[in-house]
């Protein structure tokens, strides 16, 4: 048994730094106050959930899990990190300090930082609680914490009707969403006498005690197959899964461009790894059959749902003319080849699925980032407005560039070597018509990002610009987002071997996830 | 040698390869830059005879042929899926929910659940 204060710091740290930041605006109105706030808390939140990442992977070699108050589960909430949940944790929490070191450039000159700071804060502590926590309904917690503050990020500018407007209807799904995935939680309990995520997954394969648990009520079998339609519906819509994907494209350009890079890049993963957690950890292929086959379905619809969201946005990404909406586009595609590859139920499918997640990540983050600074220059997000712009900024275009070649595919960016083991995976479950459609995505997708690289270097300027001088400040998370997909990619073997491969077998079989919490509570029982 | 070595290797020699290309291209490239495919495209007649005249550019006529191409396709996934209403939007992803519903009900009592 281990337990560690650091596993259940991070959500609470981040939750009180959002509340304490607007106290500050009483007395300093100085941005740089914020602008360091904000750059510090991240910076912890990156310290911590780095040491969470090598407590699991190389000192305790399993989950971590911390009770809250001291309530031993199914009784208190509990946080329980994993391999998963560390490897969602580091990916996020690194994301967000980048994006952090950006958002000091980003919001120079413009008024409501303090609120920004607040709500991005808010996000990244609902981002992290989702993937560490073990308790189903703590995730409804975490998700709802999420959203608010998505929904506050996506109408940042109040005045835009398109940012309203975007953001009404993102709140009024996501709403209806988080409460449908509430109606789960309520046949989860109803049925299994617990919401402790250990506990469902041992009861779901035909384990019977749990220290504190009750025994299971009614039929399990059926009450599984309804909150699995209800949970599963919630999350493609987190996820942006077609035909859960309308909100997004409207969403994400209408935010701030620091926030779509985090929407894009981090939030909809969110959704992707609830999928996992609940097809492999909560219900499994080794769950009692009824279980399982519902699992097996639900699997099955989810690959055609993949398949569906690459085709539909890749072939909608070349008719767009903003350059934030393409991206968006890009972003439900790269989300279905994920989903494709999570929902093999293979050791392969799950390894390519969790590399492209990261990869996709990584590249969407720096394609937002370096196209925030052409926005900026060209004060326009019409690709045809930006025309030639590139060309004042040749270190934000070299960015631009190594984002797209990773993002469709082309080596040594870490983009090729995912969609390589996509791929692979792909051929090795003989789903042909899968890697066809990886293929027919990118070849797709190839000539939006064609259309965008044209315009944006290859093009004559529309107007005559001054002298724009690129900036450390954003150049710094930039180059280091580059440089990370370089790395990635040439690491691949070494990458899918140490760090994926001990992910794909804890979720293949979780009784080690099992075992951890029950051990904890097993000890207070005694 | 395993498919991510080799690609990694591929990768490498490519690159030295894209280097190599670039370096003579630099030795041999001419100082000014080039109009070709910024001009329009006039079925082989003279610019000249029609320089005052609204045309296609070369660039976009790529793109023009692309999208006819994709016509149908555009029409349905843009004009009849994408329509910005919510209302639209909340029959599709309620078809989703209802099929995984009775697909998971279905796969349960089949299975003695």
């Amino acid at each position: 048994m281990f337990t560690n204060i650091t596993v259940g710091l991070v959500p609470p740290l981040l939750i009180a730094s959002a509340f304490l930041l607007p106290i500050f605006t009483l007395a300093i109105k100085r941005k740089s106050f914020y602008d360091v706030y904000a750059l510090l808390t991240s910076g912890i939140a990156l310290v911590i959930t780095a040491y969470n990442y090598y407590l699991v992977t190389y000192v305790v070699k399993g989950p971590i899990v911390y009770k809250f108050g001291g309530w031993p589960p199914p009784v208190g909430i509990v946080y329980e990190v994993d391999a998963l949940s560390a490897y969602f944790g580091l990916m996020i929490s690194a994301i967000m300090f980048l994006v952090s070191i950006y958002s000091i450039w980003y919001l120079r000159g413009r008024g409501g930082y303090e609120w920004y700071y607040t709500l991005l804060l808010g996000l990244e502590a609902g981002m992290i609680g989702c993937v560490y926590t073990g308790d189903a309904f703590n995730l409804f917690v975490m998700i709802e914490v999420l959203s608010v503050a998505a929904y506050g990020l996506v109408v940042f500018y109040r005045t835009s009707h398109e940012a309203v407007e975007a953001g009404m209807k993102y709140s009024l799904i996501g709403a209806t969403a988080t409460t449908i995935y509430f109606i789960a939680l309520v046949f989860i309990y109803g049925s299994f006498g617990t919401l402790n995520m250990a506990d469902i997954a041992l009861k779901s394969r035909g384990g019977s005690y749990f220290p504190f648990s009750g025994s299971v009520v009614g039929n399990i079998h059926l009450a599984t197959a309804i909150a699995l339609a209800l949970s599963m519906w919630t999350f493609t819509f987190k996820a942006a899964v077609v035909p859960n994907h309308f909100w997004l494209p409207d969403a994400h350009p209408a935010a701030p461009t620091p926030i779509s890079a985090v929407l894009s890049g981090l939030v909809v993963k969110v959704g992707v790894y609830s999928i996992i957690r609940f097809t492999y950890t909560l219900f499994g292929m080794d769950s009692l059959s009824p279980i399982a086959n519902s699992v097996n379905v639900i699997m099955k619809l989810l690959m055609l749902l993949g398949a569906l969201s690459a085709l539909t946005a890749s072939a909608l990404m070349i008719v767009q003319r903003d350059i934030k909406r393409l991206i968006a586009y890009s972003t439900i595609m790269h989300v279905g080849l994920i989903v494709m590859g999570a929902s093999l139920g293979t050791s392969i499918g799950i390894e390519a699925a969790l590399y492209h997640a990261l990869n996709h990540a990584i590249g969407k983050a720096l394609l937002f980032l370096s196209a925030g600074v052409l926005i900026n220059v060209a004060m326009s997000r019409d690709i045809d407005a930006i025309s030639g712009v590139g060309r004042y900024l040749p270190l934000t275009t070299f960015t631009l560039i190594a984002a797209i070649l990773s993002l469709e595919g082309l080596p040594p960016f870490a983009g090729f070597f995912s969609k390589l083991l996509l791929y692979q995976a792909f051929i090795d479950s003989g789903l042909i018509v899968l890697a066809m459609v990886l293929i027919i995505s990118s070849a797709f997708a190839l000539l939006a990002y064609i259309k965008l690289l044209y315009g944006v270097y290859f093009k004559l300027p529309i107007k005559e610009l001054k002298k724009v001088k690129e900036e450390a400040i954003y150049l710094i998370p930039l180059l280091t987002l580059t440089a990370l997909l370089v790395i990635l990619g040439v690491t691949a073997p070494a990458f899918v071997s140490q760090v994926l491969k001990p992910i794909s077998q804890e979720l293949l079989n979780p009784m080690n996830y099992i075992k951890a919490a029950e051990e904890v509570a097993r000890v207070i029982s005694r | 040698m395993d498919v991510i070595t080799a690609s990694i290797l591929a990768s490498i020699s490519m690159l030295i390869t894209a280097l190599i290309i670039y370096l003579i291209y630099l030795s041999v490239r001419s100082s000014g830059g080039s109009e070709t495919g910024l001009e329009p495209y006039l079925c082989g007649e003279s610019a000249n005879d029609f320089k005052d005249g609204i045309s296609v550019g070369g660039d976009n006529l790529f793109w023009g042929s692309t999208l006819a191409t994709l016509r149908r396709l555009y029409e349905v996934l843009r004009d009849e899926v994408h329509t910005g209403v919510l209302n639209d939007w909340l029959t599709y992803m309620g078809i989703w929910f209802s099929i995984a519903t009775i697909a998971l009900f279905i796969a349960t009592t089949a299975s003695g659940g």
